[in-house]
């Protein structure tokens, strides 16, 4: 601040004509931006700036199977998650049936459970000794393995119907809106034309919200690239896979940065997908304010499917998963437990807490920043910071290492010339690196639901205030802050919940001995000790529930507007994890 | 000068000009109404004046002093210039007296506590004082918005649209005590409106925009609603008609009649308009334009009558408002005379409709 004044005045002498694009909160602003959106240019810039032979040897070996084995895997989880997000999601809205209300929220939970923890619990289940294949050979008196077929969960299907199991909310939440939205009119009209119900989902409510379900879709598959504990644990080549193998194992940063690159046009993809939606989005929705639907009623043995229908994933992905932690927390419970349970515990509150608030912050100055000056230079920057989002923690973790290990080094050579004394490496490996990168990675899911918060604020208040002789920080501080504080725990709490799951970039990134609850997860699994990793899950999922209760309490609001103003709430903002 | 002293005022959006050379001054005391249709740069020249949005050229002044031109842009909260939003802006978490308080920071405790009671009293508001603004009605948010804008005594006062959110009834109203506020602050006001007849009713001179932002008329409101400069000031104050003529020996000879017009030359194509309450009907009457009546609504105190003249085809149906009962089928032969002074003749060029 007071380096800012020194060199371009205080607000009083802000009246040169430059100080129109360099004042503080446009300099601080880019300056932040340039911070996020580093890691990511540099995987680009360490992809490309590298010799051509290592393309070719990754092109020959390697990268085939794990682009090959990519696609399957999200081809799987996108048709996984649309037949059950879109199925669960039509139900919810169009029908009325016992339990609809539990469903509604109850259909959100698996949200809570991270791909790594359901990985190994079904693992846990359905492996050679677990239960359901001991109750199996008890009931038929098989022995061995060569007597029965079944399905190896450690697989590329096994890894699909996981994945698909925990992020079909996001095409859940979407789609149920969609359909919620539509108008009766159009579908009473199709009914008149002949259609039934079913027809009527097929060839009229599901192309209609089709955007909503392709943006469902899309965040669906940005998490399933991010997710690394699932294909690790089942052993699925994977490009995430492929980076880590290629870094950690053949010692290869560039063939990293190079995979890590190719991952980055998946995710071009999806974002162009997404965003793409989102304008169309508009089209689909486009008229006038309309009637909303009546609730079909189901009754007799259609009831019981559509509860049935509905129970499955549910049950699946939240409840039975949950149960199997809990009973093995339980039955493992000791002091040994409890002591390898704490350090872990602490330091992913630790850390999360230290991202959340970090990118609570950033995200709010960034925000306020574009409001206060609008300029375009600004705008296009927090479209780049928000892109963390879609960023693939393996690939983030490929980003903000090099460049970090480089200004190590730099520093490093340049006190050893001028002073003889080795400063080592300043930043890699600690807390501060990680915490970046927790920064990096989850400052859209603030800043995106700051601005959004921001925007409901209408623009004449700020003149408001400042005709009343306010300044730009005081309209923060006494207008702004208080307006918006729900909204920022909101964020602070979507930030921190992801921190409490993050794998990837922790597990490259943390300093050497340092754990959280999910690399404890990820070790103890990846050791088979099942019954010494569910206290950690658990933790991680419970404090998971908590976004959910976010995500619950914005459908209720959505719910109550679209009630009182009889008309279509256009989108409700979901974006990776969070609420926008 | 003391007030708002603006200069060769311009301003664009991208290629859109929505400001064109603007200058005017509101002195202390004075009410200044900005009149203009929805589009125009009414609202933009308030907040170019609040320190709002950058001036792309011009100068303005406030007490003399200069806040704005190309380069100088003082930030709003230095202009000690009151800004009152069309949609009021009240800070939903702050009750109405912290409202209030909000433009006062910096004084003493019991300055500001008198100041808040002061404004408040004079738009009756005392007894909402803790309320917040989500109870207030639409008229009560007015008026706090007005108390909490006058209350840091600005020197200048801007009014965007001030009563456009208020429903006829209540408007009128409030229109009333807002003035007989203003007039006792005594600051100098410049108020936007789109809104004819609130304009007339609230200035003490009136400037007319034009949809391209430039200022087509500045004057006394009844001299401006008499005496029309411009085929779209005249057109602005209510429904009119048009007739095409050509002007020979200082008259224009058109359809319904003879119009003086003596600054134009000879041969000069011209158009003349006039309202619909210019016209007069009469039946079996003995002079005017003999004309067929098309239709005649009642519109409660008046009649909205549509007529024409008999063999002229080619020209449209004009429109009129009688003050009274206008039978749909009069007993005889209607006249239609228009009275020479409302009628007003233009350049043909001059876009109106």
């Amino acid at each position: 601040m007071a380096i800012s004044q020194a060199i371009f005045g205080n607000d009083r002498h802000a009246a040169r004509p430059m100080s129109q694009f360099f004042d503080r909160w446009t300099i601080g602003a880019v300056l932040l931006s340039c911070c996020v959106a580093a890691p990511i240019v540099a995987v680009f810039v360490i992809a490309t700036g590298t010799g051509g032979e290592i393309w070719a040897h990754l092109f020959e070996t390697v990268l085939p199977r794990y682009v090959q084995t990519t696609l399957a895997l999200m081809i799987g989880v996108g048709l996984g998650t649309f037949i059950l997000g879109t199925g669960t999601g039509w139900l919810v809205a169009a029908w009325d049936f016992p339990g609809r209300r539990i469903f509604e929220w109850a259909l959100l939970l698996p949200l809570a459970v991270p791909g790594f923890v359901i990985a190994f619990v079904y693992t846990d289940i359905l492996e050679y000794a677990g239960p359901v294949q001991g109750m199996l050979r008890a009931l038929f008196g098989w022995t061995s393995p060569r007597d029965y077929w079944f399905p190896e969960i450690r697989s590329l299907g096994g890894a699909i119907a996981m994945l698909s199991l925990v992020l079909y909310p996001y095409v859940y939440l979407l789609s149920r809106a969609a359909f919620l939205e539509q108008s009766a009119d159009v579908l009473e009209a199709s009914r008149t034309l002949g259609r039934g119900p079913v027809r009527n989902f097929l060839t009229v409510a599901i192309p209609l919200a089709r955007p909503a379900i392709v943006i469902g879709i899309s965040l669906a598959l940005m998490e399933t690239l991010n997710d690394f504990g699932t294909v690790d644990f089942f052993a699925v080549q994977t490009l995430t896979l492929g980076i880590f193998d290629v870094w950690l194992n053949q010692n290869s940063v560039a063939g990293a940065a190079q995979i890590a690159s190719t991952m980055l046009v998946f995710v071009l993809c999806l974002i162009l997908a997404e965003r793409f939606s989102r304008r169309q989005q508009r089209y689909h929705g486009a008229g006038r304010p309309s009637r909303r639907q009546i609730r079909m009623v189901a009754s007799g043995p259609f009831a019981a499917f559509v509860v049935i229908v509905c129970l499955i994933p549910l049950s699946l992905g939240f409840v039975l998963p949950v149960a199997v932690l809990l009973s093995d927390a339980v039955f493992a419970a000791d002091a040994d437990l409890v002591d390898s349970f704490l350090q872990p515990a602490a330091n992913s509150l630790f850390l999360s807490g230290a991202a959340a608030l970090l990118a609570v912050a950033v995200g709010l100055f960034l925000a306020y920043a574009v409001r206060l000056r609008g300029s375009r230079l600004l705008k296009v920057l927090t479209r780049i910071t928000g892109l963390g989002y879609a960023v693939p923690g393996a690939v983030l973790a490929v980003g903000v290492m090099i460049p970090l290990a480089a200004f190590d080094n730099w520093v490093d050579g340049y006190f050893r010339q001028i002073a003889g004394i080795s400063t080592g490496l300043l930043l890699s490996g600690t807390v501060f690196a990680l915490i970046f990168g927790y920064v990096v990675r989850f400052l859209a899911l603030s800043q995106g639901a700051i601005e959004s918060s921001l925007a409901r604020i209408t623009p004449s208040i700020d003149g408001a205030a400042r005709t009343l002789g306010a300044t730009p920080g005081r309209v923060l501080r006494d207008i702004h802050l208080p307006l918006i504080r729900g909204s920022m725990l909101s964020a602070a709490i979507l930030v921190f919940v992801d921190g409490m799951k993050e794998l990837p970039m922790t597990i490259v990134m943390r300093p050497f001995n340092f754990d959280t609850l999910a690399t404890e997860v990820h070790q103890f699994a990846a050791a088979e000790q099942f019954a010494e990793a569910s206290p950690a899950a658990l933790a991680i999922v419970l404090t998971g529930i908590l976004p959910v209760i976010i995500l619950v309490r914005v459908m209720d609001r959505d719910a109550r507007k679209r009630e009182a103003a009889g008309t279509r709430i256009t989108g409700t903002g979901l974006t990776r994890t969070g609420i926008k | 000068m003391i007030g708002l002293e603006v200069k060769n005022l311009s301003h664009a959006f991208g290629s859109h000009k929505v400001i064109d050379d603007v200058s005017l001054t509101v002195g202390p005391g004075k009410i200044i109404c900005l009149l203009g249709p929805s589009g125009c740069g009414k609202t933009t020249l308030l907040r170019l004046a609040a320190g709002l949005e950058r001036v792309q050229s011009g100068t303005i002044k406030v007490d003399g002093v200069k806040v704005a031109d190309r380069k100088l842009h003082i930030p709003p909260e230095q202009r000690h210039v009151g800004l009152m939003f069309q949609d009021y802006a009240l800070f939903p978490h702050l009750t109405v007296g912290e409202n209030v308080a909000f433009g006062l920071e910096g004084r003493n405790v019991g300055d500001r506590k008198s100041r808040i009671d002061e404004v408040l009293g004079q738009v009756n508001m005392l007894d909402y004082r803790d309320a917040y603004p989500h109870v207030l009605s639409g008229g009560q948010q007015q008026r706090v918005a007005l108390a909490r804008a006058l209350a840091p005594k600005p020197g200048v006062m801007l009014l965007d649209e001030p009563f456009s959110g208020l429903d006829e009834a209540l408007r009128i109203q409030i229109r009333e005590e807002t003035l007989s506020v203003l007039r006792e602050a005594g600051t100098a006001v410049l108020m936007v409106t789109h809104n004819p007849e609130e304009a007339l009713f609230m200035s003490d001179r009136m400037l007319v925009m034009g949809p391209g932002g430039r200022i087509l008329q500045a004057g006394a409101p009844d001299d401006v609603y008499a005496c029309p400069k411009d085929p779209f000031v005249a057109t602005f104050f209510g429904r009119t008609n048009r007739l095409m003529g050509v002007v020979s020996d200082g008259v224009v000879a058109t359809p319904l009649g003879k119009f003086p017009a003596p600054h134009y030359s000879e041969g000069c194509k011209v158009q003349v308009i006039f309202r619909t309450h210019s016209v007069h009907l009469e039946i079996n009457g003995s002079n005017g334009i003999p004309v067929d009546v098309v239709s005649a609504r009642p519109m409660g105190r008046d009649t909205r009558v549509q007529f024409k003249v008999p063999g002229r085809g080619d020209l449209p149906v004009f429109l009129s408002r009688v003050r009274g009962r206008f039978p749909e089928t009069p007993s005889g032969k209607v006249t239609a005379r228009i009275v020479p002074e409302e009628a007003f003749v233009f350049h043909r060029d001059g876009d109106a409709s």
